[in-house]
């Protein structure tokens, strides 16, 4: 991650209307904010379209954000109220997702890059892992993604979902247990590839 | 020997546990098979998810949010936001910004109620020497407030001499020159 060497000078210029610092902010979080949103909707369409209107909402009010030291919890913040809203409109607990495009179809764009084999392991994986979030209850996965995937604090966590550190520790383990059972099959290969990784 | 719950192996692989309390879960998974086994299914999974391919955005989305920006500054203007945010970069909180916000939009509608109220007291001032001049014309003796016969009349219907007129001090020496 690209850390801003003053947040909170970089902040103030925003608020002053200054185009240059909102691009460094965009720069600073837009890529973890993509990634987060990637996971948490399992499409790159709905992902791109949700850090466009995160940004819009994060950089025409950051005149109410209180703590500017704060500026990343608050924009993760915005982004799952986003992807909440969302949910709330569709009325439904899973968005389309790039699965739906033909596995071979992917594969084969990898297939185009090289390492053959290599490439379609990983497709394989990579449609496994994200199947896995997408079969999580909305309300496990958005603290899952923060905590396995973006690698945050049940602290930071508890204040982007508004829910208690209790109640965060208790969902990312729920949704651990849940992830297992999915994934039981590249869990029992990844241990054996790690064991011979120690021997060796 | 007490196992450790699951809830806590799995914020020990998210780093959320004290130093003192890695150490004792550490220790305690070295020599109990079955908390090893959760534990070193968790990792597993956990590394799956960490070291997966992170997705960037497409090269033109800040083009996108930068045009879209233009457009809602263009339609609309959170003014509000603006003037606090503006005071804020002075190293006011937001609350002192917000009160001193409050405090100026209340002086102004002060300003503006006295001196309607000003300007609507003058316009009374104008009416009430214009009916005077007129009851003049007609009956200079009846009317003119320094005349001694005025202050005779059984029922004295001159304005001027009530207490509540007596400190309209602006109009009456006009209306005394005219005489």
């Amino acid at each position: 991650m690209n850390q801003a060497p003053d947040i909170r000078r970089l902040v103030d210029d925003a608020r002053n209307g200054n185009r240059e610092a909102f691009h460094s902010i965009y720069e600073c979080y837009g890529s973890r904010i993509y990634n987060f949103l990637y996971r948490l909707l399992g499409s790159r369409h709905e992902a791109e379209d949700a850090t466009q209107q995160t940004f819009l909402i994060a950089l025409n009010r950051l005149g109410t954000l209180r703590e500017p030291d704060l500026l990343e919890s608050w924009i993760y913040r915005i982004a799952r109220n986003e992807v909440y809203q969302k949910y709330r409109r569709k009325q439904v607990d899973s968005l389309e997702d790039d699965n739906s495009r033909p596995f071979a179809e992917r594969a084969e764009d990898q297939r185009i890059l090289g390492q053959p084999e290599k490439a379609l392991l990983n497709e394989e994986l990579g449609a496994a892992l994200q199947s896995a979030l997408n079969s999580l209850p909305f309300k496990l996965r958005e603290v899952f993604i923060l905590a396995v995937v973006e690698e945050m604090s049940y602290q930071d966590i508890s204040g982007i979902v508004g829910r208690s550190l209790l109640s965060v520790k208790t969902d990312i383990y729920r949704a651990r247990l849940m992830t297992k059972e999915r994934l039981s099959q590249y869990i029992g290969e990844s241990s054996r590839i790690s064991a011979r990784e120690g021997k060796a | 020997m007490s196992h450790f719950k699951e809830a806590e192996i799995s914020a020990y692989l998210d780093h959320q546990l004290s130093a003192d309390e890695g150490c004792a879960l550490e220790a305690h998974i070295a020599e109990c098979e079955s908390c090893h086994s959760v534990y070193s299914e968790m990792r597993s999974m956990t590394r799956l998810f960490r070291e997966a391919e992170r997705f960037e955005p497409s090269p033109f989305l800040w083009s996108r949010i930068a045009a879209d920006l233009d457009e809602s500054k263009a339609s609309a203007f959170d003014w509000k936001a603006s003037l606090v945010g503006g005071l804020r970069s002075f190293g006011w909180s937001r609350g002192v910004a917000t009160v001193a916000l409050a405090a100026l939009l209340f002086s102004g509608i002060t300003i503006f109620h006295s001196r309607n109220s000003h300007i609507a007291e003058q316009a009374a001032m104008v009416e009430i020497d214009q009916v005077y001049q007129r009851l003049t014309a007609q009956d200079p003796d009846k009317y003119n407030p320094f005349s001694s016969a005025s202050s005779s009349h059984e029922t004295d219907i001159n304005p001027f001499r009530s207490f509540r007129l007596s400190h309209t001090t602006n109009s009456t020496p006009e209306i005394a020159r005219q005489h």
